[in-house]
């Protein structure tokens, strides 16, 4: 299950459809940054293809793919950005502005927010799991090394 | 690994519970059951389903998955905060690193807990638990972070066995 999917569990079709409508397409070339580490920030992205690289003082922490979530935290505090993201190779994603999402669900039942945090929780989780496997993956190479 | 003396840290008790009036924190404490663990003793196991959320009182803990050694968490962090959300195998095993006290919460107790009280305490929860996770992914990233320096500088080094002095 994709990040994606996972941000829209229990939307309707028309709930999903109507959410994705309000984002815009936005292209990035290779090397180009989505989003600069420190500077503010305040937009959901969905990648839609391509890779980035996500990067914390210049050292690449992970990746991300179609199919991924940057900036799910947007809509819980206003902060600075914890990493760089950069695009790999040519990338398309969505960006989802805060406050447009914040429009999206007040003009909807509260039940919808609800779902939509849960989700969020659950990618927290899932971005959770996949820092802890790589920190595995790390540790057993530097022991082997 | 080494603790921050000093500079005082905000807990992961601190945020799970803030903004929780001192009443509704304090009858939020008082349905914890208090557990000791001696060392080695497993607190949470990875891969097994579990029900509860525990709060470290006093001693040290450490988080292991796969057998590799994650982190070590102390007094006031917050271990098993999903279950509030979900019913689902245990991501990694946390251990008991010598003689450790926890205050051990019962998913069924904590739903029951917030049934009773304004729906507007469980949504503070929520976003409670939002930033617990996220401070835990924010550790975990720079400790990703310093692992991969770790392993850059060290293949630029080249094999161990290359710096082996022969004396």
């Amino acid at each position: 299950m994709t990040e994606e999917q996972i941000l829209f569990r229990g939307f309707s079709d028309q709930e999903q459809s109507d959410f994705l409508s309000l984002g815009e397409e936005r292209e990035f070339g290779p090397d180009e940054a989505l989003v600069t580490e420190n500077a503010p920030g305040s937009s959901l992205y969905i990648i839609r293809s391509g890779t980035v690289s996500v990067e914390k003082e210049g050292v690449g922490l992970t990746t991300l793919h179609e199919g991924d979530i940057l900036g799910e935290l947007v809509i819980f505090r206003p902060s600075a950005r914890s990493a760089t993201v950069r695009a790999l190779s040519p990338t398309s994603v969505l960006e989802f502005d805060k406050d447009t999402i914040m429009t999206f669900f007040k003009r909807r039942e509260e039940r919808l927010f609800k779902i939509f945090v849960i989700n969020v929780i659950n990618i927290l989780s899932l971005k959770l799991d996949r820092t802890d496997d790589r920190i595995v993956q790390l540790e057993s190479l530097l022991t082997r090394g | 690994m080494h603790h921050e003396k000093g500079a005082k840290m905000v807990t992961d008790e601190e945020v799970l519970l803030h903004g929780f009036s001192d009443e509704d924190r304090r009858s939020f404490l008082a349905m914890g059951k208090e557990l000791h663990f001696e060392a080695d003793d497993v607190i949470i196991e990875e891969s097994v389903p579990g029900a509860s959320l525990h709060v470290i009182l006093e001693g040290d803990v450490s988080v292991w998955k796969r057998n590799v050694k994650l982190a070590t968490l102390s007094k006031g962090a917050v271990v098993g905060e999903l279950v509030i959300f979900r019913q689902h195998p245990r991501s990694a095993t946390v251990r008991a690193d010598g003689s450790v006290r926890t205050l051990m919460f019962e998913k069924s107790d904590i739903m029951a807990y917030f049934r009773w009280r304004d729906e507007r305490l469980f949504k503070i929860l929520v976003i409670n638990v939002i930033y617990v996770l996220s401070r835990k992914l924010a550790k975990a990233s720079e400790r990703t972070m310093q692992l991969e320096n770790r392993l850059q500088s060290e293949q630029q080094k080249g094999p161990s066995w290359a710096h082996t002095s022969i004396s």
